[in-house]
């Protein structure tokens, strides 16, 4: 699950996450789309960027 | 000196405003007040009755705690200030989240026990219910300060510079100083360098060491502060400013008020 905050500055970015993932995945470049989302500082963007959602993969072994 | 305010951006969660003609110590003062001082609502207990989502309770209970809450930091009483024993409807009150997979929760599933207090963002996802997982908690919403917990912080980011002055005494246009610049305080016209927009300046100094007539002078205005601010929501920009100034200005008060009980 995507953090709710960012961890350096405390930023809101649990609700972006699902907005980001979509739009990057239809092929727009990351970058812009955390520009239109206005996720400014380098400590959010690398919240977005490097996070990968693994809820999926836990759900066999529950 | 009169203090002036100079308001360049507002917008609900920001505020970037010059503030001049105090010290360092009270722009500090406001600062810290800002962020330590001003007390709001967060979730801070989590009674779980079920949980079998992919999240442990530890986990979920950070995640609700970190969630904006908005609400009227004078609705409710400190729980170290409230007269009760272990938490009454003065100093707490609840909210609460009973769901059944597959199904996604988001920060507006909380439901609230007081009307007064709201999700400030609707869509922050909290977990991923899959088919079968279910998931039933109480959770107790607290007052308290930034100073306690990140989670009771209402601005996520509050800083402030001094206001630089950026001037040339010395000039052969040669542009090194255009080139260097990371924040673009200076400009081309013409074949000639002038100063743009010196508020930008970090004072790095890369222009002065630059320069070959040493003809760039910085300076920084003690008594003059460039804030900016972000809240997450929970207050606007404008609202906590005006707030902590009136607890800066009621500490010192009944500090004056101790002192002259001193003097007599």
């Amino acid at each position: 699950m995507i953090p709710v905050r960012c961890f350096t500055c405390g930023k809101v970015i649990g609700g972006l996450w699902e907005e980001y993932k979509e739009r990057r995945d239809a092929g727009e470049d990351p970058g812009e789309v955390l520009d239109d989302l206005g996720v400014e500082r380098y400590c959010c963007r690398r919240m977005l960027l490097t996070h990968l959602e693994i809820v999926d993969k836990f759900v066999p072994y529950q | 000196m009169a203090i002036e305010i100079n308001v360049i951006e507002l917008t609900e969660r920001y505020a970037k405003f010059i503030i001049s003609g105090l010290t360092p110590a009270s722009a500090n003062a406001l600062r810290r007040c800002m962020i330590n001082e001003v007390p709001r609502m967060a979730i801070d207990e989590v009674n779980f009755y079920e949980n079998t989502s992919v999240l442990f309770d530890e986990q979920l209970a950070l995640r609700l705690g970190l969630i904006p809450l908005r609400a009227d930091p004078g609705l409710y009483v400190l729980e170290d200030e409230c007269t009760c024993e272990d938490g009454c409807s003065l100093c707490q009150s609840t909210a609460s989240i009973s769901a059944e997979g597959p199904i996604k929760i988001y920060s507006s599933d909380l439901v609230m026990g007081d009307e007064n207090i709201s999700v400030a963002d609707d869509n922050i996802l909290i977990v991923d219910l899959k088919d079968g997982q279910k998931l039933l908690l109480n959770a107790i919403i607290k007052l308290g300060t930034g100073e306690m917990h990140a989670k009771w912080q209402n601005a996520v980011v509050c800083g402030y510079k001094n206001i630089p002055h950026v001037s040339i005494t010395d000039c052969n246009d040669c542009g090194r100083c255009v080139d260097v610049c990371p924040r673009d305080v200076f400009k081309c016209v013409d074949g000639r360098v002038m100063i743009g927009d010196d508020i930008n300046c970090s004072c790095c100094n890369l222009c002065v060491e630059a320069c070959e007539l040493d003809g760039i002078v910085i300076e920084e205005d003690p008594e003059a502060f460039l804030f900016k601010l972000e809240t997450d929501g929970g207050m606007t920009a404008s609202a906590l400013i005006v707030y902590a100034v009136r607890m800066l200005r009621d500490k010192a008060v009944r500090l004056k008020s101790v002192l002259e009980r001193f003097s007599h």
